[in-house]
């Protein structure tokens, strides 16, 4: 295929456990392994506090590593100087969940947009304001818009003006984190549908994170399963969706409400999940899995390759291939 | 029409906020016209009538010198207005630098500025402001530098306070995405978004400001004689207090009135910007 856009090599990320006494750390995000390619989509799913919104935060280079590294066309970021820290920032930009918090306040429509264009050595006023017009009339808004401020707007005018923010350094990946979760249902659709086209026009890669399976499965090219800071399932969306391999996501999948009278309306998934900074001795999820036996308490299981475009870390896996 | 009446609503409904405002309208007016409406030169000795009661020609009477008190009342209102507002200023100014600063940068830098704070407020303010006010040496304008170091403090935890949950905003994080130095994010995302607070604080301020500015003047650290300043006049009127009662307390009372002013004015500002206010 291509060469990766944007490669995740074993990233980990550990925050330290304050109030818990000495050396203990949180495994936020552990050995995840990753790649995106121009142009793609990759869902990233998986439950509240599984890591996700961290890994995108590791990609934006928000926050540093503890371990592995991030390239980014081939290159690592902390190997960088400082200008071509800030070329590398501006390529790949962010797209919130809450617009009402991620847009600021006291700023106009105006100001908002310009202002990574400002800070991008737009120094022509003329200019950055038709770039400004230009933006807006990309994500579907007018002029009229220019001298509003954000409370003025309703939360998918808001999430389209974010998007016109991210979208002004012509970045090449943006890391969408949740966009559609604080909308309307309605406005969802067209928030979704505007993300597309852009996408296509501009020739976007999208990390999208979410845990509307919904929403990943109409958007994505391939989805990552988190769980507890891991990647455990990584998959084609129609393979990842129809053939679901790892427990985590079979529940995961089976969660989706349907309107099915033969099917049970949803289904639990039971047990307590692990706290962090007590990190369980084998598989993160054997406490809460339906097949895990003494193997899945002792050793965790490493991603394996079981098929083109299909990744699963489950004991399981192996252990149906050896018998 | 319409605006006259929403005047009479508000009035109805926030009377003291009102008279607060009222009083800080006319103090303000009563110094800006001092030349005006003052009926003598406040400098102007007569010592044929020294230490008069009030009566038509003096309304307020005469200090030991002659000097008509009404007079220096109305002077002494740009001296405490000054106080106040300068008082507030600087410290706020310094407070929104210092506080903003600790907050977005946190760890060792966050840690030693407020444990400097801790300590500065662990003096009683007058005391403190007494003690920089004589190291400084005693005139009004020192008077006013030593009060608003004191008032630095208050400041800073308000500030730092808005900083810490502002920079975990998304628009912060957004704007480091595309590379926004610390001081853009400070001038521009951070201060603009925590001055609300802060100008609730600063209304309430000035009244204690005016006091304090005024108890320097009374223990002598502030404004030197002949100044026209109330706390001064208060000082030197106290000698007379039981035979020439209008001396001091006349002063006194213009202290009161304009502390109380905007303590009642900066209580409803606080109120209004309430959001729990608001039903």
């Amino acid at each position: 295929m291509f060469k990766p856009l944007l490669s995740l090599q074993r990233v980990g990320k550990e925050f330290p456990a304050r109030g818990t006494g000495k050396g203990l750390s949180y495994k936020a995000v552990n050995e995840v392994s990753l790649d995106i390619c121009p142009g793609e989509t990759v869902g990233l799913v998986g439950e509240s506090g599984c890591g996700k919104s961290t890994l995108g935060y590791l990609v934006l280079n928000l926050l540093d590593l503890t371990s592995g590294e991030i390239l980014f066309e081939g290159q690592n970021f902390a190997n960088l100087n400082k200008d071509q820290q800030r070329a590398l920032k501006s390529q790949i930009q962010i797209v919130f969940q809450d617009p009402q918090s991620s847009l600021n306040p006291r700023f106009k429509i105006e100001q908002i947009v310009e202002e990574p264009l400002r800070l991008n050595g737009w120094r022509d006023k003329q200019k950055r304001k038709e770039r400004v017009r230009q933006l807006l009339d990309k994500v579907g808004l007018g002029e009229e818009y220019l001298a509003r401020f954000p409370h003025e707007l309703s939360g998918g005018q808001r999430q389209r003006v974010a998007i016109a923010r991210a979208i002004s350094l012509n970045p090449k990946l943006i890391v969408l984190d949740e966009p559609t979760s604080a909308l309307d249902v309605s406005v969802q659709a067209q928030i979704l549908n505007l993300l597309k086209k852009l996408q296509r026009d501009l020739n976007l890669a999208f990390l999208f994170i979410s845990h509307n399976l919904a929403v990943v499965r109409h958007l994505s090219n391939k989805v990552a399963v988190m769980y507890f800071g891991r990647i455990i399932e990584l998959a084609d969306t129609n393979e990842l969706f129809n053939n679901p391999l790892h427990p985590y996501t079979k529940v995961l999948l089976q969660s989706i409400p349907n309107i099915n009278p033969e099917k049970p309306l949803l289904v639990e998934v039971e047990g307590e999940i692990p706290t962090l900074h007590k990190s369980p001795l084998g598989c993160s999820f054997h406490s809460r899995c339906s097949i895990a036996n003494d193997l899945c308490r002792e050793a965790g299981p490493e991603l394996q390759f079981i098929k083109e475009g299909h990744w699963v870390s489950c004991n399981a896996m192996s252990r149906g291939r050896k018998e | 029409m319409a605006q006259f009446r929403y005047l009479r609503y508000f009035t109805k409904r926030y009377p003291l906020t009102v008279t607060g405002a009222v009083i800080i309208f006319l103090v303000v007016m009563v110094s800006l016209a001092a030349p005006l409406v003052s009926p003598h030169n406040p400098y102007t000795l007569n010592l044929t009538d020294r230490l008069k009661p009030p009566g038509s020609i003096y309304l307020l009477g005469t200090d030991e010198l002659g000097r008509d008190i009404l007079s220096r009342i109305i002077y002494g209102a740009r001296l405490s207005l000054l106080a106040g507002v300068g008082i507030v200023g600087i410290a706020g100014l310094f407070g929104i630098v210092i506080g903003s600063v600790s907050g977005l940068l946190g760890g060792k830098v966050d840690q030693a500025v407020m444990r400097l704070m801790d300590i500065m407020l662990a003096f009683p303010s007058l005391v403190l402001a007494l003690a920089l006010s004589a190291a400084l040496g005693p005139n009004f304008r020192n008077s006013i530098l030593a009060i608003a170091i004191v008032k630095i403090p208050v400041y800073v935890r308000l500030v730092r306070g808005q900083a810490l949950s502002i920079k975990e905003r998304q628009f912060v994080k957004a704007a480091q995405t595309f590379g926004a130095p610390k001081v853009w994010i400070i001038s521009r995302h951070i201060i603009p978004n925590c001055l609300s607070p802060v100008v609730v604080q600063a209304t309430l301020g000035i009244g204690e400001a005016i006091l304090i500015a005024a108890t320097l003047s009374f223990i002598g650290l502030g404004a030197q004689p002949p100044a026209a300043e109330w706390g001064a006049m208060v000082s030197m009127g106290r000698i007379y207090l039981l035979d020439q009662w209008w001396y001091a307390s006349f002063p006194g009372i213009a202290i009161f009135i304009t502390v109380i002013g905007f303590n009642l004015f900066g209580d409803g500002v606080r109120d209004m910007l309430d959001p729990r206010f608001h039903n």
